[in-house]
Formats: structure tokens, sequence, C-alpha cells
């Protein structure tokens, strides 16, 4: 395994740089290799997301109701959320391969492979972008007879357990964050958005195509603020949080 | 019939064996469909095998041996699994980015806790592969973890922390730097509770070796470097340490991108073994493996264990990915430091070899896979086993190192005729380059003289007196002309290549006491001089070799290494080299400058062979335009 896919990658784009449309003809030559959710599915690889950005703990979990999601595992964050088929694992298994996998068709990115729980000092203060200073550990996940995962993880001395399903009819993904114990000024960000509304008992995520609902709401008092020209939405992390994520359509 | 039978017979004991007639190599079979690329294998204690593959799949195999073997899926939808382990009822494996320990909680047969022991970072870069764990004596685990490559594919680096480094982690999470300068150590092992590797040719990288990884050890790739000053690391060479000694190519272009630096053959070369006069913790090659002899890409080591194998219990066996083949070394420890003997052993398995693991019943289990990158068995994946079938083959047993040269044992008596005669025996030594550039041809060869011999009572072993033995270098031990004494056959594999780090004191044998004979010094014409004395270079460049009379010197050259006269391999056939009816001229120039630019569909660039003879590359390339009809 020493030697160097880049060579080949390289050819391989200045051959169609000069051959122009009939390489990309060659290159869909190659027959996919695709993951289908028949029933309850895990895979971890690579995962881009807009941006460029390389999730690189990436785990993927699809399933038969068709609605599918990546969590995080560096940052204990869901970054991205679709329907219909699983993943296009052909960039990872075909011939060498860059350890990646995709989502077939568009993915909304619920998140930006940023810690989602962090401790701000006030509600002023900024979310970090990396788990420094937080003791952030990944342990590692528990799957249940139907094969779904409990995510675990360690964060400012608490033990998290963190478990998302899909709702029966597909609208969405329904996830629970519970801590062992308490720590002080711990928020979980559910959204980062150029804006959020709150309308119909729902959280609508303006540029993206999906809502949030929290469920005991009056007790989680969920918090909307702007900062750094982006809206954000809150919830005080002191026990157990469930909320849902909805498809606007 | 029984004709046919009987003439295959007789035919067959004029030839001496080879090692299909010792070693057998057998199918495991899998279900039908399953993509065993593997990347880990291990034997558990009721002797079933795990294994794990690229896309993510851990199978536990039942009756690995029998026939028909069981796979049951224990565990899916991991990330690249290039290794795997067993303690305590759970198994560990190294994903792309983690140790994770998998266990069955529920005993369904199927995994249902998946802990992260450790999570390594990564860059996301495709080549950041990772290998292990391999556990230590104390239940730890170690871990070795690829560089990164870069678009400047010839220049990787550590993205990272701990990129191109083994790491020792413990069941709680702690982890220790445990040795830098690794390139890509896919071959992971440990023996005798201590930790060795194999890593792949390349930059910095001359050959592929076997080589002892010890705590704060710096193995030879400077790119891992850049994370000594983090202050878990218990190696201090620095970067700059390492270049300000080290007079590298690293060549830039005006925008500041690295350029593909290329041997030039007039330097003086600079050695592993010079350059650790520089810096102590500088670990070198307990054994070589000649690059494109025995290997281009080497992989598992695994010693062979007692009751298997018959005389080489003991030794160790290691994989190859590019030429799927196994070698065998034997090791010794002289003034502290391991060295020793590298022979081939087993060549012909359908896939690249990556994995080995040893049946409880004394077989050898090879998981494979070329991955993509092509490799001599043209599957593309799958598990075979290595049955040996109790016959001994007539072998060099063993070569230590002596005060005044080596002394040779054999697997079964050797007639005295052969073994007291000084031509039965030829010496030469080499080494490779330390440097920059990807490869390294054989450098610094020197012709040795044998000038005694001293053959033991009993036919088992022969000790030769070598003169101009070198320290730090390669010694090729060529035993053409030795029979045994029964049946006269030659050795299963007549060359060995023994890596000479240390000369052990000790008593030199006079030339009372050996055999000087030497049946070559009566003949006029010493074999192997004919060829190469070009009294009429034009008649031999018009004259067109046969394949036979080629095939030494692609063999010599490591031609054979990435080429096949018909298939695909690493590269292309001769045979498609050809039909580019390219001229003799032309072939030259591209053995001396490759132009992988001409072969987009092959991953694998070819190295400048800048160290073939002018007489021999005109020979090999006439052949290949010979090959268009």
């Amino acid at each position: 395994m020493n030697l160097y896919s880049y060579f080949f990658v390289a050819c391989v784009s200045a051959f169609c740089f000069l051959m122009g449309s009939e390489a990309v003809a060659q290159e869909a030559k190659v027959d996919p290799i695709i993951i289908k959710a028949e029933r309850n599915i895990l895979l971890r690889s690579f995962i881009d997301l807009d941006g460029g950005k390389r999730v690189t703990h990436a785990i993927s979990i699809g399933s038969p109701l068709k609605v599918h999601y990546t969590y995080d595992a560096d940052n204990g964050q869901l970054v991205l959320l679709w329907k219909g088929e699983f993943l296009d694992a052909t960039p990872m298994w075909h011939d060498r391969g860059d350890g990646s996998s995709r989502p077939i068709g568009k993915a909304i990115q619920t998140g930006d492979a940023t810690p989602q729980i962090q401790r701000l000092a006030t509600q002023q203060s900024e979310f970090k972008k990396d788990t420094t200073g937080s003791g952030f550990k990944p342990k590692g996940y528990t799957l249940d007879a139907s094969g779904l995962p409990k995510f675990k993880y360690q964060t400012y001395g608490l033990n998290i357990k963190d478990a998302t399903k899909v709702i029966d009819g597909g609208q969405g993904i329904r996830r629970e964050i519970e801590p062992e114990g308490s720590a002080d000024d711990l928020y979980l960000c559910l959204a980062r958005a150029n804006a959020i509304e709150q309308k119909d008992g729902k959280y609508v995520i303006a540029d993206k195509a999906y809502s949030i609902t929290v469920a005991d709401e009056a007790t989680l008092k969920p918090i909307i603020r702007t900062i750094q020209s982006a809206q954000e939405l809150l919830v005080p992390f002191k026990s157990k949080i469930i909320y849902s994520i909805l498809f606007n359509q | 019939m029984t004709f046919i039978l009987l003439s295959i017979t007789c035919f067959a004991q004029a030839e001496s064996p080879k090692e299909d007639d010792y070693f057998k190599i057998m199918k495991v079979s899998a279900p039908e469909g399953a993509i065993l690329e593997v990347g880990g294998l291990c034997t558990l204690p009721n002797g079933d095998l795990g294994v794990t593959t690229r896309r993510g799949d851990v199978f536990i195999v039942k009756n690995p041996s029998s026939l028909k073997p069981t796979f049951q899926k224990f565990a899916s939808g991991l990330h690249e699994v290039l290794g795997l382990a067993y303690k305590n009822g759970s198994f560990y494996c190294v994903q792309r980015g983690e140790l994770t320990k998998m266990t069955d909680t529920d005993n369904d047969g199927v995994a249902d806790d998946f802990e992260t022991i450790y999570a390594w970072p990564l860059s996301g870069n495709y080549h950041e592969y990772s290998f292990g764990p391999k556990l230590a004596a104390d239940g730890s685990f170690f871990v070795t973890l690829n560089l990164g490559f870069p678009p400047t594919w010839w220049n990787p680096k550590s993205l990272v922390p701990w990129r191109g480094w083994a790491l020792r982690i413990f069941e709680d999470g702690r982890i220790e730097p445990w040795a830098a300068g690794m390139r890509s150590p896919c071959g992971i092992s440990m023996i005798d509770d201590q930790l060795f590797y194999t890593d792949n040719q390349g930059d910095w990288v001359g050959s592929g070796s076997i080589m002892q990884v010890k705590k704060g050890a710096f193995m030879g790739h400077p790119s891992s470097l850049v994370w000594t000053n983090l202050p878990q690391s218990p190696l201090k060479l620095t970067t700059e340490q390492f270049f300000a000694k080290n007079q590298t190519k690293m060549i830039y272009d005006s925008n500041g991108n690295s350029v593909k630096p290329e041997n030039d053959v007039n330097e003086k070369a600079v050695t592993e073994f010079d350059m650790k006069k520089n810096f102590p913790e500088l670990q070198l090659p307990a054994v070589w493996l000649p690059h494109g002899i025995l290997g281009i890409s080497n992989s598992e080591i695994v010693k062979i264990p007692p009751g298997s194998f018959g005389p080489f219990a003991g030794q160790l066996l290691v994989g190859d990915q590019g030429q799927s083949m196994i070698s065998r070394v034997f090791m010794e420890k002289v003034n502290g430091e391991y060295q020793g003997a590298a022979w081939p052993f087993r060549s012909g398995f359908q896939s690249g070899i990556v994995r080995l693991a040893w049946g409880k019943d004394g077989s050898l289990f090879a998981g494979e896979t070329n991955r993509g990158w092509g490799s001599a068995g043209e599957a593309t994946e799958g598990i075979q086993r290595l049955v040996w079938n109790n016959k001994i083959p007539f072998e060099m047993l063993s070569i230590k190192a002596m005060p005044d040269g080596f002394e040779i044992e054999f697997t079964k008596p050797v007639d005295k005729k052969y073994a007291l005669d000084l031509a039965s025996y030829s010496v030469e030594s080499f080494i490779y380059k330390y440097h920059s550039v990807y490869g390294s041809p054989p450098v610094n060869s020197q012709k040795c003289n044998v000038k005694g011999v001293r053959v033991s009572a009993d036919g088992r072993t022969a000790r030769i007196i070598v003169a101009n033995l070198r320290k730090g270098y390669i010694h090729n031990i060529t035993l053409d002309g030795i029979r045994s004494q029964e049946n006269y056959y030659s050795l299963v594999h007549p060359t060995a290549y023994y890596t000479l780090n240390n000369i052990p004191e000790g008593k030199i044998l006079s030339l009372a006491e050996v055999s000087t004979r030497n049946s070559s010094s009566i003949k006029t014409l010493p074999r192997g001089q004919s060829g190469s004395s070009l009294s009429g270079k034009k008649t031999l460049a018009a004259k067109i070799p046969t394949y036979d009379q080629v095939k030494g010197l692609l063999a010599k050259n490591t031609c054979l290494a990435c080429h096949n006269a018909e298939k695909r391999q690493v590269g292309p056939s001769f045979k498609e080299i050809s039909t580019k009816k390219y001229t003799v001229e032309e072939l030259i120039s591209l053995i001396y400058t490759p132009k992988p630019e001409h072969w987009p569909d092959y991953s694998t660039p070819m190295p400048p062979m800048s160290n073939v003879p002018k007489d021999e590359v005109t020979k090999i390339a006439t052949w290949i335009k010979s090959l268009n009809k």
C-alpha cells in the first residue's frame, strides 16, 4: 500500500482536461458501489461537507424508512440528513479509493463538524470550532437489537449518551441526548443558520429545508441568539434533551 | 495413461524439486459474492479465524482449515479495518481513525458494543492508513500510522500528529508515542513480545526490510519528525537537525512546489549505515528484503511456531503484497542488534499478501488483496492457506555471521565434492541509498572472494571464509553449485541475502583447516564473464534474444517485480509494451527515463532503472521489441 494514487489522480485530471467530456464519459463507466439500507445499517467513512470540510470520523446511519443521517464522532454532532437512497461508496471502494462515501441525493447540512455541546461563559460567548479544552473523548457506540447505535462520549467531565431514530412516517429524525450527572453553563446548539424563525410550535431553519421541535420546550427554554451575523438555536444542557429535525417538504 | 504418468514422474525426478513440491497453496472457500479485501487476520484460541476487510466487515471463520469453512459476520460498517487482535473475549481492531474494542455482550455471535479505546487525528488524506493492533505482553496495544500522500506524492507528509509513528495505546485510552520515522508501516508485527515492522519502499526507503521498533527510535523517514516537539514525544531529533546533516534533494520550483527528485547515478551514495553516525536514534534494518527480489511492498511478519513447517520452526516469514509471495528470514543477534539472512520461500499466491496468521493445525493463512495497486497474483482479494507436506526441502536453513565470513547450515547433508569446491559459492555485497528519491538502485556493489570452506563431518554446515566483508551491507550469497548428498538436488532457493550490521568477534579459520580447491579457476572462461565481455556489440544488438536468454536479466534487474511477459501486473506486460512499437533506442531511453504518462491506466509509475548496465538494457529492449509480431 505504499504507492501513490495522487499520481493517478493527477494523470486522470490531466487526461480529463485534455480529452474534455470524453474522459468524463469514461469515468461514468465505473460500476457504482451503492450501499442500500434494506435494514438499519451503519457505515463509517470520510464524509465531505459543503465548503470542502472533511469529516474524518464520520458514521452514517441508514434506515429502511429512507431517511439517513451522518454523525461526526469527533464532535458529537449530527452533520448530514437526507431522504431517499443511502450511500455511494464508489469513491471509497473503487480502485484504491480515497476513504470517502457520499449521500445519494442532496443532503441537508445540519452541522458544520464542530462540538455540539459546549460551555459558554455568557450567552454572548461564541461557540468554538473544535473540542480543545472540553476533554472530549469519543467512546464508541452500542447497537440495539434493531441495529441502531447509541453513541457515547465524554465532554466536560460528563458521560453522554446520544441516540437518534428515524420518525416512523419518515418526516425526519428524533434525537435524545442524555448526560450522566450535570455541569454548569453547558449548551447544546441545535442549529446554526442565517435565520431561525419560531413559527407554529417549530423552529424553522430559514435557509435550510428543515425545522426543529424541542420536547418539553417549556422546561428547557430554548434560546435563539444572533451571533457573528448568524442565528443559533441553543438549549441549556442540564439533563436529557429530546428534539426532532423535520424535513420542511 | 500409465505411460504418460510414468514419463512425468521420470521427468520430475530429473529436476530438482521446487517450492511447490513442499508447500501447497490451498483455497479457503468464501461465501459466494463476499468481498474479502483482507486487512486483518487473527487466530482465536478455539482455532476460528477472525478476518477483517477493507469494506469494514469482521468475519469469524469456523473450521477455517476444512474444505467447507463457515463465515459468520461478526461486525460491519467499520472504516477500512487493517488489523485485528483478540483479548479476553473481545476483538480489537484498527480502523482508519481509531482503535476499537468489539464485544458480543448478548452472545448472539454478533458484536453489539463498539468501544473507542483511542481515536487519533486524521487529516482525511486517502493514504492515512492505520495498522494494528499488536498485543504487547502487558496487554497494551501497538498501532502504526501511515503518512499522508499529498498531490506531490513523492514527498509524503505527516499532516496531523502521530502520522508516521508507532503508538502504544493502553486499555484505558492513554497513549504513548513509541517511535517515529515510518513511511507506510503495513507490516506491524510482534515477534517474541517485541515490536517489529516492515515498511514499503519509497522516498527515504531504498528497499523493504524487517526492522525492530524500539521506544524512541527513528525509523528513517523524516516527515514524522515534525511532532518530536510535542511533550509526549520520546524522540528529540528535529526536522531541522535531520536536514542539516542529510544533503538531500528536496527540490522546489519557483512557486515553492516540490519537484520529484530523481536518482543521480554519479553522486556518492549515502547509506543509512553512514547516517547512523549522525543520528544514533536511527534504527537500521535488521534484515533487508531486497526490492523486487523479496517483495516490493512487504507486509506482515510471523514467527513459525514449534511443530510447523519442519526445520524452519522459530524462523520468520514475511508476506508481500505486490509480488504475492512469502519470504523466509533467519535472524540472529550480534553485538546486541538483530541481523540475518532472507530467502524467497513461496510465491504463486492468488493476490497480494497483506496479513499472515497461523492456524491451529500448523498451516499458515494468508489474507490477501492488491487493493487497486496491482499484484503478481491477479485476483483482487481472498484468503488462502499454505500447507506443508512434511517433506524436507533442500535449503539453506540458516546463515550466521562469522568473524571471517559466514556459516551456512543446510536442511540436509550436502555432497562434499561440491561443498568443498569454492566454485560452488559466490558472494557479492551491495546496499541501498538513503535519500529523498523514490527507491534506490543497489549501489556500491562489490564482489567478495570466497577464500576457503570447511564442511562439517555430517555435511550439514559449510563455513566459508569471505574476503572484503563490509559492515552495513547486504551480502548476497549464491550457492548454485551446492548439491544435496541424496539425489544431487540443487537448493530450492540457492540465493540468500545476509544483512551484516555487525561482524562478530571470535576465532577465525586458518587456511590450513579449510578447502581452497576451486574448480572454476581451472576452466578457461568462468561462467558469467562471457556474457558481459562485449567484443561484438553490434552483433549482440542485432541478434534477438529468447525469453530464456533475457529472463535472468529481467530477474536480476528486478523488471519481473512489476512486469510479466504476457500478463498485466503492477505494470503492463512486456507484450503490451511492444505493441507501442518503440524502437530499441526508445525502449532503452524509457527504461532509463520512464514516461508514466504513456500508461494512464496504471497506478504505479515506474522508477528510472538507471542501474541496468548498458549491454543488458540493450538485450532487454531488443527482446521487448521482438514481441510485437
